[in-house]
């Protein structure tokens, strides 16, 4: 059975300029134990679907129809007080800044102390003192440093102290959105290695948030492509690397230059992603795409399975 | 040393460093100098993109702020088509400005919110005195057009933040490239903008440098852009260079320990690679270099007592590759 | 003119006119910086307040067309020669000279936006040229120019134009200007440098650098349009203080005796002991002297919300 199911989400914002039509019918499941990632151009919906989850929506945002079950229960439909339970007990999140994520007058250590007191109110300080130093010990920090603060840390330190703070209630689900964009390579590296890990040893379960095609590739056992609003494929990793069905992700794939193999001259998809106020008739896809044709031009094309899992959102996907 | 194997090198970086002095004031007793640059070389050939790769805070982007003379130098001397930038008198300096120009890191700053895509990119001409006003018209209109944005006209009144961010970054590119320079100095051009636009933007940078004969210095921390546009590259660590060469040599028989451990943790979109077993990575990377010896010491896993004592100096291995690394002396 | 400046730019595709030469952006921006002030009702009242002492200050040139006796100096009713409360002749009555107050009230308004607008202008148009200047080139012309301010933002103000005047002897209503401006200035120059100095970091500052741009070129094509609002917005700030210093030095009996003031109808009253005899008299300058400065410091504010977005209350989506 899925942890998470999100089933056909339309998230719409109400904006001075307009209605922005940031999420259409998305929908996806994510497994116990399961990485997930979803990678997407910026303004394509990928934080709203995070937000979405945590139900932390800016309040211009309109949830117009869909469901978002965890373990069977429709988040949606829930109070700002269950909300509270589920936050960080259920579903936690790592986010993209963690330069700001922590507070630079406080002890690292004190903030988590902190966190888990004000979520769980059956440890005590002596024992939330002792939770957080196997926590730092599970992320890969030394527990001597509890008592330094943030700006003794470096950034790949600061952002496994994010991700120490994000465990420490033992959620089932950890959402981390761009985990690693300030980083450097090797650091993020080690980064995505160390969450690999704790995925395999803690049996959790990890939704991704990236624009780096890359870093989903590394990190994810399956991954959707977002476009404009619009989850456009969907699969195992693998799978949507090596025989994309959406023309979109295969243009996004070849805008990426490699290290290995020969020097190809990179093959970019034209244009720029629509403005989400006024999207494209038809598949939102069509004006940037080479096989575009008379339908997707008049018609929103559906969800199409090929293979088992992998599904695509196009008229013409390429088998 | 020396690092001279073209006779007539665009640009020549000769032991070149930049030390921010530790604040000293009243009170305090100052900060620590903060070397941003240790005797760096190296030298750009005529039509050839050379990149420079770094992580953050390597010193890569003070390089390049170096040479378009938006900071001084502290020591050594950067040549500039054979003259040191740094003794141009008032009218020399007017034409380097004019045959060097720079395209910066972020297209949301580098435009002025005030001023329209045609007042951003017409500025140059009119600071160099260029032609007529109706000529300058034509020349905004042409360039613009080449960097992609067409029709130029429906551009012209734009302000910044009506355009998207490839769109800012290729006015940025019009305004380098308006007045034809020489050479052009790259800040990460493309590392704030999404993966598509990227290599559009690459793409771009491309076909410039064969239309113009352009020479270009590309500043960037992602060795794959580096491999995709550049001929050589050097890769710099805390303000040394750590290895140099032909970029298809550097990616293909990495020499420094350094240099392998950026291409192995380099993510790629194509295979999906396999995590580095998490023993193998020391926890603090960050803890102060040492001062003595090499300042990737604590980190290489090749180290050696002789690499914690003194620094290897750059060391020329093969036909125009360098390393600074005790592996490859002898 | 707002409304068409504001949809020319917001229309995607402008039509093809002759080049603009200058740009100031939040000039066409106005129609949209106009609803955010809108939305500010504190904002709203101050102008409209303003208003009505600028149709004051209109109508000040009514009354002695009228009938000369309506002059609020040297115009003075034949009938009466002591000060008389309310009456349909003089609507607010009339001063120990049988001048009429309500026409005096109405100058005052004329006088107090002359003498506010035009110190805080001179002020703020200093205050502006030395803080770009110190900001911009820093070091040693810095640590000058901001030590000179440091030196006129600690002088007791009011002391030393007190001192000058009783040197000079009285000071014309212009010269009063010209001083209140030489003490304003340095408070102005502080944040139009502090702002300088983080713009003139700005890649877009270096890269007019790099395409070989002047120093002066910086400074005023770059660095001025960035700043003016600033400076427009301590404007309004400085017309207040402009004004309380110059009804002070009225009250106190070192203003301009040829001009009047609403200060200087304070000080008619008092130095006749009409003090606590004649409130017609004592208490519409009064309150209009709170109500002016009340009007441009809520005006200023509101401002203040336009041009500091983190200030606003909504934070709209780009």
């Amino acid at each position: 059975m899925s942890l998470l199911e999100v089933d056909s989400l339309t998230v719409h914002y109400l904006t001075a300029k307009g209605k922005v039509h940031a999420l259409e019918e998305v929908s996806f499941d994510l497994k116990k134990g399961e990485a997930l990632g979803l990678v997407g151009e910026s303004g394509c919906g990928k934080t709203t679907v995070a937000m979405a989850i945590m139900k932390l929506l800016a309040p211009n945002a309109r949830v117009l129809s869909g469901k978002i079950l965890l373990r069977g229960e429709d988040l949606l439909r829930k109070g700002e007080e269950e909300m509270r339970k589920v936050r960080w007990k259920e579903v936690s999140m790592v986010f993209q800044s963690a330069m700001n994520a922590l507070n630079p007058v406080h002890r690292v250590g004190d903030q988590i102390v902190e966190a888990i007191l004000a979520h769980d109110g059956s440890f005590s300080e002596e024992e939330a003192q002792k939770r957080v130093s196997e926590l730092f010990a599970l992320v890969g920090l030394d527990p001597n440093r509890m008592r330094d603060y943030p700006h003794q840390y470096s950034g790949g330190m600061r952002q496994r102290a994010i991700i120490a703070m994000a465990l420490a209630c033992e959620p089932s689900l950890v959402i981390a959105d761009e985990p690693t964009t300030a980083l450097d390579v090797v650091v993020q590296d080690q980064i995505l290695g160390e969450m690999k890990r704790l995925q395999m040893d803690l049996h959790l379960s990890l939704l991704y948030i990236s624009h780096d095609i890359s870093i989903i590739a590394r990190a994810c056992d399956r991954m959707g492509v977002m476009y404009a609003g619009q989850l456009v494929e969907l699969g195992p990793t693998q799978k949507v690397l090596e025989a994309p069905l959406h023309p979109y992700t295969r243009g996004l794939l070849n805008s990426y230059p490699s290290l290995r193999g020969p020097k190809k001259r990179l093959r970019p998809i034209p244009g720029e992603p629509p403005n989400l106020w006024e999207p494209p008739e038809g598949c939102r896809f069509h004006p940037r795409c080479p096989r575009a044709s008379e339908i997707c031009r008049s018609s929103c094309p559906p969800v199409v399975s090929l293979e088992n899992g992998h599904f695509a959102r196009c008229h013409r996907p390429r088998s | 040393m020396e690092l001279r194997d073209d006779p007539e090198p665009m640009v020549v970086f000769q032991e070149v460093s930049k030390v921010y002095p530790g604040r000293k004031t009243l009170f305090t007793k100052g900060g620590e100098d903060v070397v941003a640059l240790d005797r760096v070389s190296f030298e750009i050939r005529v039509g050839e993109i050379f990149a420079l790769v770094g992580e953050s805070g390597s010193g890569k982007t003070t390089c390049g702020r170096l040479l378009v003379r938006l900071e001084k130098t502290t020591g050594g001397r950067i040549l500039f088509e054979g003259s040191r930038i740094d003794l141009l008198r008032r009218s020399e300096m007017k034409a380097f400005r004019r045959r060097v120009q720079m395209i910066f890191q972020d297209p949301y700053q580098s435009l002025n919110p005030q001023l329209t895509v045609f007042q951003t990119v017409v500025e140059p001409l009119v600071i160099h005195g260029h032609g007529s006003h109706r000529q300058r018209e034509e020349k905004v209109q042409s360039v613009l057009e080449e960097v992609g944005l067409k029709p130029a006209s429906d551009f012209f009144f734009r302000y910044p933040h009506q355009l998207s961010g490839g769109q800012r970054q290729r006015v940025a590119v019009a305004r380098a490239m308006v007045v034809e320079p020489r050479f052009v100095v790259a800040d990460e051009p493309v590392s704030m903008l999404d993966a598509s636009i990227q290599a559009q933007i690459l793409n771009m940078l491309l076909d410039l440098k064969e239309r113009y004969s352009l020479t270009l210095l590309f500043i960037t921390h992602d060795l794959a852009s580096a491999r995709y546009v550049s001929d050589r590259v050097a890769v710099i660590y805390r303000g040394k260079i750590m290895e140099y060469g032909p970029t298809e040599a550097v990616i293909q028989n990495p020499l420094h320990p350094y240099t392998r451990l950026l291409i192995r943790a380099a993510p790629s979109a194509r295979n999906r690679g396999e995590i580095l077993p998490v023993a193998a990575c020391p926890v603090d990377l960050y803890h102060a270099p040492t001062h003595t010896g090499c300042r990737f010491a604590a980190r290489c896993p090749n180290c050696t007592p002789q690499c914690r004592e003194k620094e290897a100096d750059l060391f020329h291995v093969e036909a125009g590759h360098y390393a600074a690394c005790y592996l490859h002396y002898g | 003119m707002s409304s068409r400046e504001g949809k020319r730019t917001n229309s995607s595709k402008p039509r093809h006119r002759a080049f603009p030469r200058t740009g100031i952006r939040w000039l066409r921006h106005l129609e949209e910086n106009w609803r955010i002030y809108r939305s500010n009702p504190m904002g709203m009242a101050g102008l409209v307040l303003l208003a009505l002492f600028g149709l004051m200050a209109l109508a000040s040139f009514i009354p002695p067309l009228i009938d000369p006796i309506y002059d609020p100096m040297s115009g003075v009713d034949p009938i009466i020669d002591t000060s008389t409360g309310p009456s349909w002749r003089h609507w607010l009555g009339t001063d120990f000279m049988g001048r009429d107050i309500f026409s005096q009230l109405l100058t005052g308004a004329r006088v107090a936006f002359m003498i506010g607008i035009s110190a805080a202008f001179m002020a703020v148009a200093i205050g502006t040229l030395v803080g770009m200047t110190a900001g911009y080139f820093g070091r040693t012309v810095d640590t000058l120019l901001m030590r000179l301010a440091d030196i006129i933002m600690v002088l007791p103000g009011l002391l030393v134009i007190l001192i000058l005047s009783s040197v000079v002897g009285r000071l014309s209503i212009w010269n009063l200007v010209i001083i209140i401006a030489l003490f304003k200035w340095a408070g102005v120059s502080r944040v139009i440098r502090a702002q300088t100095l983080s713009l003139s970091v700005r890649p877009y500052i270096e890269a007019a650098r790099v395409a070989g741009a002047s120093h002066a070129r910086i400074l005023f094509r770059h660095i001025l349009p960035n700043v003016l609002p600033l400076s427009f917005l301590y404007m309004t700030f400085g017309v207040t203080s402009a004004i309380l210093i110059e009804a002070a030095l009225s009250f106190l009996g070192f203003g301009d005796p040829s001009t009047v003031s609403w200060g200087m109808m304070l000080q008619w009253v008092w130095k006749t002991g009409h003090m606590f005899k004649a409130p017609y008299w004592l208490i519409p300058p009064g309150v209009c002297i709170s109500l002016i400065t009340l009007s441009f410091y809520l005006v200023g504010r509101a401002l203040d919300e336009v041009l500091n977005p983190r200030l606003r209350k909504e934070v709209l989506e780009q």
